[in-house]
């Protein structure tokens, strides 16, 4: 029998993975959460996925699925397969999501192939859905039924697994007590954000500055991460219209109507032209929609509206959204201080860049970013790792370890990117086990 | 320009965010003709420094083919098109397909150019998201401040990274191989990272992709066909210098309120240690290439140091106060609550 004569890969630091995510099951509804909101809860929110339709129930609104569901993007990826794998994977039988992405136990052992040690637990239909509903009492009945199932989650190994909590942001009262509860439960090292519009409101506006106080207050951080956006209507964040964009491509309208598409506010959204193609055939939105939402986060809230500069102790992880583009900002920021009035409530600091160096403020990064690579220097204070398990795109720490020692990135360094720094921004003690 | 050490330059109109509303089609062409042919005058005044980029009314597309063999005959080299879905005629849809056969044919670029979607001209009663950046502007008007901050910073890459990626993803360049693209005043520093994201995704989507498959990844298809601009953000670009090598043009945006000049620009590039060879690629010889442009047959050597200022220009310490953190504080009829003033000035809860 051959025997492969590729060397085990190993390594001498822990690693914290500040990005994988969790599919939530039909448990969180049918056990944990309260009888009373069972019903209602149901109709706010709800993934169905069965043999002939998948939807996200929003508010007894369907969002159906645009994507094939066959293919589980969204949990897909298991240890061993590749980006071109997936690619390859036969689009007409259907693919069981992995594991490890409701079963903790398949968790850890994929944790353990995968070279990671510990690891933040974001939601995925939540994470979609949830900031949507439109009733707080039901918003806030689904928070508590998610931590509560997600505790259990991280019970299986207290000293691996962590979550970010889900935060009724619906009604601040309700936020802040949700918050106050969570801050007694170890597992919870972060209140995850999900960078969109709220009934047409942004982190911006000073309804959110008692949820920024809290955060600071109790230490818990701002774990902001963007979804996909696929389910959601225009507005609320930017894939919706780049969907829209998508559906152009191959738009050939035989009479011409202004407007229209998924989700549209506006127009009838029909195509009333023939296209030989047919849709592009997949979502266009994964490829930008991240960045640009964390980038409109860090911009607009977190340096433009003063939310860092006010809060200065509060912590808080971009997740997902890559880091390199930061370099981009503070230069423009820079610019803008120096141009355009800084009209504003508040005292507004012109010195954007040294307000970054001194906040406490990290972004989520991938290893094969090209800026990263070059300027260590410059980013390793500053950034955090994350696989993206179970996603399709997700990679590996030792993909990560091995993309950047090529690169020239020494061990410490590379330690600090890949388990330091997310041991101070979520205050977890740091330990090896793989 | 000499003053700002620049030697050649590609004009373009400052209202770029009405005319896509037009709600005319022959409207719209007059309207585009009219800025092109002052545009194409004014360049007579030194046609080897100045050129200019040509409007194109999306709103009839006849009219704009007829306006590229127009434009191109009197030595155009770039037909402007901004990427917004303004009136539904978002700038990749088959149906402009006549408009860029018409640009090879006529070797004339197509001139992507983002903007802040103000929307000035958006008819009354049209609720659709017309543009990426308009989600920026939401976090201002949304949020009970009066604040235009932001404006320069997302608003343009927002445009020009969802045209680039759907762009790419369409087959725009394998269906017309010959065409050119320049991507304008969005900045370079996401492309960084954008065109790995593109060839992943393609990978990632490949048994799913309906359009034809594509012959290259879209990275490889970015560095073929097109450009991008780069203005403010010369750091970045200047330490990956082998990934922009061929795609970079630099822009001062002048007269725009963040414009810049090529002396600033030089210093940063040779602070990053770029080689001069480089610099000369970045700051002319790439977009020469493009165009098809020759070089000038002389050109600016030394910056001009003496510059005459008008009585209004602000003072030294005119400045310093204005950059003061407090200067921002909008005057309020009644004062600011006490906890969260003094939180903003340094105090903590």
């Amino acid at each position: 029998m051959a025997t492969s004569s590729k060397p085990v890969p190993k390594k001498a630091f822990a690693v914290f993975d500040s990005d994988s995510h969790v599919v939530e099951p039909r448990a969180l509804w049918e056990k944990y959460l309260d009888p009373d909101y069972r019903a209602l809860g149901k109709s706010a929110l709800w993934r169905e996925e069965g043999p002939t339709n998948s939807y996200l129930k929003v508010n007894g609104r369907m969002f159906r699925d645009t994507m094939n569901p066959n293919i589980p993007r969204l949990a897909i990826w298991r240890p061993g397969i590749t980006w071109e794998q997936v690619g390859e994977l036969d689009p007409d039988i259907r693919h069981a999501p992995t594991r490890g992405a409701s079963d903790p136990q398949a968790r850890l052992a994929d944790m353990g192939a995968m070279g990671i040690d510990q690891t933040l637990l974001y939601p995925t239909w939540f994470a979609e859905g949830f900031h949507l509903v439109e009733d707080p009492d039901v918003a806030r009945a689904l928070a508590r039924a998610y931590n509560d199932w997600i505790a259990d989650f991280c019970a299986a190994a207290p000293e691996r697994l962590f979550a970010a909590a889900m935060v009724p942001l619906q009604n601040l009262d309700f936020a802040i007590a949700e918050l106050e509860r969570i801050a007694t439960m170890p597992c919870f090292r972060g209140a995850f954000i999900r960078p969109m519009f709220i009934e047409n409101r942004y982190f911006t506006h000073p309804y959110y500055d008692p949820l920024w106080g809290a955060l600071e207050r109790l230490g818990i951080t701002a774990a902001v991460h963007p979804a996909t956006g696929l389910w959601n209507p225009e507005w609320t964040s930017h894939a919706p219209f780049i969907e829209k964009m998508k559906g152009r491509l191959s738009q050939m309208a035989l009479l011409r109507e202004a407007g229209g598409g998924p989700f549209a506010g506006g127009g009838n959204g029909a195509n009333l032209g023939f296209s030989p193609t047919g849709e592009l055939g997949h979502p266009l939105a994964p490829v930008i929609s991240p960045w640009l939402d964390n980038h409109m986060f860090v911009g607009a809230a977190l340096i433009g509206f003063t939310v860092m500069q006010r809060y200065p102790r509060m912590k808080v992880v971009m997740a997902h959204g890559k880091a390199s583009w930061m370099e981009e900002v503070l230069e423009k920021m820079e610019a803008s201080a120096l141009t355009t009035p800084l009209l504003h409530k508040y005292p507004v600091r012109t010195d954007p860049e040294e307000m970054w160096e001194e906040g406490e403020v990290m972004l989520g990064f991938d290893a094969e970013e090209r800026l990263i690579q070059r300027l260590p220097g410059d980013f390793e204070a500053k950034i955090v790792w994350g696989s993206h398990y179970p996603r399709q795109e997700a990679t590996t720490a030792w993909d990560a370890i091995a993309t950047l020692s090529g690169a020239g990135i020494g061990p410490a360094t590379i330690a600090r990117m890949l388990g330091g720094n997310a041991a101070s921004q979520f205050g977890i003690q740091l330990k090896q086990w793989v | 320009m000499d003053v700002q050490g620049i030697d050649q330059v590609m004009f373009i109109p400052s209202d770029i965010d009405t005319y896509p509303w037009l709600r005319n089609g022959l409207g719209a062409t007059a309207a585009c003709k009219a800025y092109n042919e002052w545009a194409w005058e004014g360049c007579q005044a030194d046609p080897e420094r100045l050129f200019f980029a040509a409007l194109l009314p999306l709103q009839d597309p006849k009219g704009a083919v007829r306006e590229i063999y127009r434009v191109a005959a009197k030595g155009c080299r770039v037909g402007l098109v901004r990427p917004i879905d303004a009136l539904g005629n978002y700038p990749l849809q088959p149906r402009f397909d006549p408009l860029w056969r018409a640009m090879e044919e006529t070797g004339m670029v197509y001139g992507m150019h983002p903007f802040p979607a103000l929307g000035s001209l958006k008819p009354p009663g049209y609720s659709e998201q017309h543009s990426a950046s308009e989600l920026i502007n939401r976090t201002v008007t949304s949020a009970d401040i009066p604040h235009s901050f932001l404006t320069n910073v997302q608003n343009f890459q927002a445009e020009a990274s969802v045209w680039v990626v759907s762009a790419l993803f369409s087959g725009l360049f394998e269906r017309f191989p010959k065409l050119k693209a320049a991507v304008f005043e969005a900045s370079s520093t996401w492309l960084s990272f954008v065109l790995d994201e593109c060839d992943k995704y393609y990978k990632l989507y490949r048994n799913e992709r309906r359009f034809p498959p594509l012959k290259r990844l879209p990275s490889e298809t970015f560095f073929e066909h097109c450009m991008t601009g780069f203005e403010g953000d010369e750091a970045p670009p200047s330490r990956l210098p082998e990934f922009y090598e061929n795609i970079l043009t630099w822009s001062s945006d002048v007269y725009h309120h963040d414009g810049d000049d090529v002396w600033r620009a030089l210093e940063t590039m040779r602070g990053c240690g770029l080689s001069a060879e480089r610099q000369a690629k970045f700051l002319g010889g790439n977009a020469r290439r493009m165009y098809n442009i020759p070089a000038p047959k002389t050109f600016i050597r030394e910056r001009v140091t003496e510059i005459e200022r008008p009585d209004w220009w602000p003072t030294a310490d005119e400045i310093e106060c204005a950059m003061t953190a407090e200067a921002s504080v909008l005057p309020r009829a009644e004062p600011v609550a006490v906890n969260t003033f003094q939180r903003a000035v340094g105090g903590s809860n």
